[in-house]
């Protein structure tokens, strides 16, 4: 027996090893309700240092911005306060057609939707390989974070958890390959699939080629895959290829984040968690 | 196993460097895979049993810390190494030319792999993606050279 092994034990440790790799791989194929105790450890192992970094990078990057990068401030200061004057306006706008809203809501007797939850996090680490886009946050099982729930800021989608441990997260983000967002234009309700292109770009697929949807239309969520509620922003439309004889149009959308800059994020408790 | 444990301690830092957030500071920094010239190192001079392991434990460190399927990495390593087992009857590996070469098609193959895998390759056209993983294999391979250098080396001195 021992002769046999040790004859053989090149071709033995070769196929044992790429046996446990391609049993992982299929075993992702499947969806599973839990990460693995082997990913947990190697989250657990990477959080302190990651957290230390992502901290010191931080304060590197304020101390750029604060005291040496200080060129075209009062240009810059210039721009933001009209920007600001202009979402003044729109925001009092707004409100009026908050408050209008609210009362046809009470005319119809129809139930408000109570705020979400959050809770807040901290970016700690990025995908390692750079062809994938995650980000790993410091909240875990241990602040009720679970699978599936919506990553967002204030300005719209960030992505979804994908992976949680005690106390970190893994977050795909809607950029990724395998990101998919039930999505619609808010301005004609053209509904569609939002998908990440691997790319700083996302794509919404299966725009009918009857539907109207132009460069500069804002994507928003439907609330229907029950991940992200409706009217979230995700992005804005930034090209499109219109088709005469195909089913479909080709839509670009960047998203209204962005994800390279991305700091904190909050996460959405589901409705009584 | 002296230099089986250095390769993985090597190994786990690089990927440590590699989840960073170093968009912090540079927003537009493109993610290197450093992390696989340890396993091609370990190829070229390791012992079978320990090269295979930390080939396997390397790739699926780095599968959980990104959003690589799992047990994909793992794969790509292991048979990376069966394919510089295999090169390894045919060329010199001991020469830092051969190794450079042999690095540099690995790391753009392991790369394309890995798009490929991922369904990357759907969306964007193959010039422009070959493009991109042979730039950044140049770029490892580059990075490489110095630690490629101190290892063999290291290894030829333990030898003798």
């Amino acid at each position: 027996m021992y002769s046999f092994f040790k004859k053989y034990q090149h071709f033995i440790v070769i196929s044992f090893f790429m046996g446990c790799a391609l049993i992982s791989y299929s075993s992702n194929l499947k969806a599973t309700s839990d990460t693995s105790l082997a990913t947990r450890t190697v989250f657990s192992i990477y959080e302190p240092p990651l957290l230390a970094f992502s901290f010191l990078l931080k304060e590197a990057r304020s101390c750029w911005d604060n005291y040496i990068s200080l060129l075209r401030v009062q240009e810059e200061n210039q721009e933001l306060r009209q920007a600001l004057a202009l979402l003044t306006e729109q925001n009092v706008r707004t409100q009026e057609l908050a408050l209008e809203n609210a009362r046809l809501r009470n005319f119809l007797l129809l139930k408000e939707q109570s705020p979400a939850q959050l809770i807040s996090a901290e970016i700690i680490g990025r995908d390692a390989i750079g062809w994938f886009k995650t980000v790993l946050i410091n909240k875990g099982r241990n602040d009720a974070i679970q699978k599936n729930q919506a990553v967002i800021t204030h300005q719209g989608v960030v992505g979804r958890c994908i992976e949680v441990a005690d106390s970190t997260s893994k977050v795909l983000l809607i950029t990724d390959i395998n990101s998919s967002v039930d999505a619609l234009v808010q301005r004609t309700r053209s509904r569609g699939i939002l998908q990440g292109k691997g790319s700083a770009l996302c794509e919404l697929t299966f725009i009918s080629s009857a539907d109207d949807v132009e460069v500069g239309d804002l994507v928003v969520t439907t609330g229907l895959c029950g991940v992200f509620p409706k009217g979230l922003s995700i992005g804005t439309v930034t090209k499109v290829e219109k088709t005469t004889l195909g089913l479909f149009h080709y839509v670009e959308v960047a998203p209204s984040i962005n994800l390279n800059k991305l700091e904190e994020v909050s996460i959405l408790l589901p409705e009584g968690g | 196993m002296k230099h089986a444990l250095f390769l993985l301690f090597t190994g786990f830092l690089l990927i440590f460097l590699q989840a960073l957030p170093w968009n912090f500071l540079f927003p537009q920094m493109v993610t290197l895979n450093l992390s696989f010239v340890i396993v091609v190192m370990a190829g070229f001079h390791g012992n079978s049993l320990s090269s295979w392991l930390l080939a396997f434990v390397l790739g699926y460190v780095l599968e959980s810390l990104s959003g690589s399927p799992r047990g994909l990495i793992s794969l790509t390593n292991l048979l990376a190494l069966i394919i510089i087992r295999v090169l390894g009857g045919f060329i010199l590996l001991e020469r830092l030319l051969s190794q450079v070469l042999v690095l540099f098609f690995l790391c753009s193959a392991a790369d394309l792999t890995l798009l490929a895998a991922a369904g990357v390759t759907a969306h964007h056209p193959a010039s422009e993606l070959l493009a991109d993983a042979m730039l950044r294999s140049g770029i490892i391979t580059m990075l490489s050279v110095p630690l490629l250098l101190f290892y063999n080396k290291t290894v030829r001195a333990t030898e003798r």
